[in-house]
């Protein structure tokens, strides 16, 4: 048999690792500047882009497509030559994909600072990025792919499968929830509306979570584990199974970030269950990671890696099992909408994905430059660190989320709510700067990484292209042992790939095809309209300021929540909506019914200045408001984009738009001036009031009966 | 190096420390709950309608749900601490045990196979140096999941086949319901009740303070800190919008006027305490603060 010599490239391993380090401190200090103006409302400096509601995508983006997207990557194009015996396909490749997703991130974050979003979240970036993002995610693919086919190890590792289904599950995704409208070069609409939007975007969302932050980290671990601890995984029957069984449970899991929302109740069950199923697919990741170490757990106690492997699976393993806890309904109830589900995340977040990379990262990097780790008592600070940083992030987030949403639930004897709105966050804020103190903690642990490996590589010399030799793929497979059928698939990566996107397919069409088609599933309400075009100027601005990141529009038929905003939600209100904007987080009070609950000027004051209107108030003054004029050149378009989009304008409606335009903002100046305020043409701030004022409006207007059905009986009849 | 100086030890320890303590308080807040809900049954067995099991608000199946969650993290807790306790003792000899042999139940619980077999299970697999044994599932592993599989059956039945399960619409429906009985009970027994047609202009100094209290941190926003208006109207002069009696102005807080940007109170505050504010408003007559709006509506004597 004959051997041939090769080389690994390493070269794009370390730009990947560069950039994991780079994004990485970005994302976390963009995370902690958010963290702080939630105490602190005049960080952002009286800037429009540094307010909340745009610091945390830039937070949320960063930190999971570029801090993790490069951790990915870099241990992906470390891991799959090893395993494949083969260079990467193609050096070209390799290098466009490097810069191409360097360079999607840096326009993704000065477009979001900028406040050009699609409003969706984990999905903000607008369509041009959409559009580069697969186009880079293909060369991944090619690339990927291209090593596989001239790979020297007839079988494919379970890493690989990990590989291979993130690959397709994403390219799924991503192009499924970026369907939408260009409008002009900074602005869509997302194709769908309302109850669909926001289906398509959890589907989307909560498959993020599994496969960007989780089965291609299964698959590093998957690789790096074995390495760092010499040790044979513990069971490759379990991999198999415990495979399968995630990437086809996981997809039908979406449903459970809208429990007890309009979406009809039978997509809510199938959340909930499916959650459920998924702790032992789960586990099995966990359990062959941690049994894989036994008989090595002296080693774990001398080598930083290790310890940063088991800490991040321990994690992988809590978070795993509280997911599908709160999916179900009732600790739902208590949960969803308060800092408990931001918590989890970041156990995951902090603790499984960023201990992993930090563990790969302290294994490549010495090896990748020939050398051994500068020192071992500064990685095991940063061990300790980063680990009471997680405890410190994550408690008093778990406590600030149990209190505040058992403070919303308080009535007292004679039937009131017990607590104002505003009494249960002013409640909770030194929870939130326990939080950024835990955060804080975390990243300065990140810069004594950084200075080690930084020592590391100085005393080392790398090795750009690394010598290695393996035997040219043999005609024929030998088996030793037992062979498994599954064995079959190993050697067929292409297989592989139309499987797994087989698997992913089901639950997706078995959720979505029946909200779009079964027209039951969202009953219409006659008096519910398009908005105006003042009103979608205004709404435009709302999206554009991230006001959905601290204000829900989703009134849960929750007794407390009938009493503070009014009539539960149904899912006929946001037939218009494009996009949703139902939030995910009630940092400010939810705004569904808040239409007619204040003046005109009241809304005013209160965006102005809002501790004026609600002394304690953390939200930020929007200043910026009241000086930008709206841009009724648009108006036009967005109306024509609309009709395309099925919203029922009248025929020729787009070119006399801005007379009703006009109009309306005439009449809420006129409301102003009652009140001694006067404002000039075309500001913001009058289009954001129209939009505000009209929000639960329409449902008021309804026939009792048409306003009190919903989706929810279409299962039971 | 003694086990204990290591960092990672200690690292473990504090985690499982600080988890303790949050599950403890947890555990308590929840029994406290419960004892105070058990009161208030014993109380609520005396009246005729017996309000359905509520602890502190939660219907009692969610409590118990945070109960087991509890439970179930203590368990991964003890988990966490078996695996301390085993980098702590990997130096000593093994020691006789006397007791239960707890390493060899988890041993049975996941069909672990002594190191020295491990030749036996090795698949032959070799991909860049690593290995692959062919260990069998854990069981409780594989019968967690069978479970969760029934579980599911059992869930999607109850809801969507049987019924037998309330959706979101229905569960709503019944809470408002249990509150209106709880509520209608406890005014029973209340000096409280008060409405529009009974409400009496109240002047004691204690009445008019809480009154303050609640118009300085609430109402203000609109009518001003001494009722001078503001985005809403005066209410120190002798115009009103909507009538000016006691009873007048009790409705007007209670129901509010929302087309006109005034919210309905009645959800926030008590009858008595908007009694208080009504009373309190009605005291600002004639009080002429700076900056006072404009008089709106009619002159009333």
């Amino acid at each position: 048999m004959q051997v041939e010599k090769f080389y690994y490239d390493n070269r794009t391993v370390k730009w990947f690792a560069y950039a994991v380090l780079f994004w990485g401190v970005v994302g976390m200090l963009a995370g902690l500047w958010a963290a702080i103006s939630l105490y602190y409302p005049a960080m952002n400096l009286g800037l429009p882009a540094t307010t909340f509601g745009r610091m945390r995508p830039v937070h949320t983006n960063a930190v999971i497509f570029a801090f993790v997207g490069n951790g990915i990557f870099m241990g992906v194009y470390y891991s799959l030559q090893r395993l494949c015996k083969a260079r990467m396909f193609s050096d070209v490749l390799s290098k466009l994909h490097f810069w191409g997703w360097q360079a999607i991130i840096a326009t993704g974050a000065i477009t979001l600072w900028m406040g050009k979003t699609s409003g969706k979240e984990y999905a903000e970036l607008e369509w041009p990025i959409d559009i580069a993002i697969a186009v880079v995610w293909i060369i991944f693919g090619i690339n990927m792919f291209g090593t596989l086919l001239k790979r020297r190890e007839r079988h494919i590792y379970v890493a690989i499968w990990f590989y291979i289904a993130t690959w397709v599950t994403v390219a799924m995704l991503h192009i499924v929830n970026s369907v939408e409208l260009p409008v002009t070069l900074w602005k869509s609409y997302s194709w769908y509306a309302g109850v669909q939007d926001a289906l398509v975007q959890w589907w989307y969302g909560h498959n993020a979570v599994a496969f960007f932050l989780t089965t291609p980290y299964l698959g590093l671990m998957y690789y790096f584990l074995p390495k760092a601890a010499n040790r044979p995984i513990y069971s490759y029957r379990l991999s198999i199974i415990h495979f399968w069984a995630l990437i086809f449970i996981y997809i039908w899991a979406g449903p459970h970030h809208l429990l007890y929302t309009a979406l009809p109740d039978w997509a809510q069950s199938l959340g909930v269950v499916f959650s459920v199923m998924l702790i032992a697919p789960s586990w099995g990741g966990m359990l062959n990671g941690l049994f894989t170490l036994r008989g090595a757990w002296d080693k774990v106690r001398e080598d930083p890696v290790l310890k940063f492997l088991v800490v991040a699976i321990t994690c992988y393993g809590m978070a795993t099992f509280e997911g599908p806890m709160l999916s179900l309904k009732n600790v739902n109830a208590i949960s969803h909408f308060t800092d408990w589900t931001i918590a989890h995340v970041h156990i995951g977040a902090l603790g499984w994905n960023g201990f992993l990379t930090f563990g790969v990262l302290y294994w490549l990097v010495p090896r990748m430059w020939n050398t051994t780790l500068y020192s071992k008592k500064l990685a095991g600070a940063h061990f300790w660190i980063g680990t009471l940083g997680i405890v410190l992030y994550a408690v008093p987030l778990y406590w600030a989320g149990f209190t505040q949403s058992m403070m919303w639930k308080s009535f007292t004897d004679e039937g009131q709510l017990k607590f104002q709105f505003l009494e249960t966050v002013t409640h909770i804020l030194p929870m939130y700067i326990a939080r950024s103190i835990g955060g804080a903690l975390y990243i300065s642990g990140v810069f004594i990484m950084i200075y080690n490996l930084a020592k590391t590589a100085a005393q080392g010399h790398f090795v750009a292209n690394e010598a290695a030799e393996a035997a040219a793929l043999p005609e024929t497979a030998t088996t030793h042992g037992r062979a498994y059928w599954h064995r079959w698939i190993e050697r067929r990566p292409m297989q592989m790939l139309v499987f797994s996107l087989i698997a992913v397919a089901i639950g997706g069409l078995i959720e979505l095809v029946p909200t779009f088609l079964v027209k039951s599933n969202i009953p219409t309400i006659s008096s519910v309209k398009p908005y105006t075009p003042l009103e979608l100027q205004g709404r435009d601005i709302y999206v554009r300021e991230g006001c959905y990141l601290c204000h829900s529009q989703m009134v849960r038929p929750f007794r407390d929540e009938v009493a503070r905003y009014g009539e539960y939600s149904k899912a006929g209100e946001f037939v218009y909506d494009h996009p949703f904007q139902w939030g995910s987080k009630r940092t400010g009070p939810d705004l569904a019914r808040v239409g007619g609950k204040y003046p005109d000027s009241w809304h005013y004051n209160h965006l102005l200045d809002p501790s004026s209107m609600s002394p304690g108030s953390i939200m930020p003054s929007y200043v910026w408001l009241f000086d930008h004029e709206i841009d009724t050149v648009d108006t036009y378009k967005k109306i024509r984009a609309m009709q395309t989009l099925g919203v029922p304008y009248p025929e020729g409606y787009a070119e006399k738009a801005n007379e009703d335009l006009v109009k309306q903002e005439a009449s809420i100046k006129a409301s102003l001036k009652a009140d001694k305020i006067s404002t000039g043409q075309n500001k913001e701030i009058v289009a954001l009031i129209a939009y505000l004022q009209r929000l639960g409006k329409d449902i008021k207007a309804a026939p009792k009966e048409e306003a009190s059905a919903d989706g929810s009986n279409v299962m039971g009849n | 190096m003694s086990t204990l100086e290591n960092p990672f030890v200690l690292v473990m320890t504090g985690i499982m420390v600080v988890l303790l303590l949050v599950i403890k308080s947890l555990a308590s807040l929840l029994l406290a709950a419960a004892k105070r809900s058990w009161k208030e049954e014993q109380r609520a067995r005396a009246g005729v309608l017996a309000a359905a099991p509520m602890i502190s608000g939660i219907s009692d199946t969610t409590f118990y749900m945070l109960v087991s969650i509890v439970a179930l993290e203590v368990l991964v807790i003890l988990y966490l601490l078996y695996n301390l306790r085993v980098l702590l003792t990997e130096h000593s000899a093994p020691k006789e045990r006397k007791s239960i042999d707890y390493r060899a139940i988890w041993t049975k619980m996941n069909r672990f196979r002594p190191a020295t077999e491990e030749s036996a299970i090795d698949v032959g697999h070799d991909y860049d140096g690593i290995r692959e044994l062919d260990n069998k599932l854990p069981p409780w592993w594989l019968y967690g999941f069978y479970a969760t599989i029934i579980f599911a059956c059992v869930y999607l039945w109850r809801y969507h086949v049987a019924h037998s399960a309330p959706l979101p619409a229905e569960e709503y429906r019944i809470a408002v319901e249990q509150a209106e009985i709880k509520k209608q009970e406890y005014l029973k027994n209340a000096a409280n009740s008060v409405d529009e047609n009974t409400v009496k202009l109240l002047t004691s100094p204690a009445d008019l303070e809480a009154g303050k209290a609640i118009f300085q941190g609430t109402c203000f926003a609109c009518h001003g800190k001494n009722g001078e208006g503001g985005v809403g109207p005066n209410l120190t002069d002798a115009y009103w919008l909507h009538g000016g009696t006691i009873q007048d102005v009790f409705k007007t807080i209670k129901y509010g006027w929302p087309d006109k940007g005034m919210k309905s109170w009645k959800d926030d505050f008590s009858p008595g305490q908007i009694a208080q504010i009504a009373s309190y408003v009605k005291s600002l007559a004639g009080t002429n603060p700076p900056n006072a709006k404009a008089p709106q509506g009619t002159l009333m004597k």
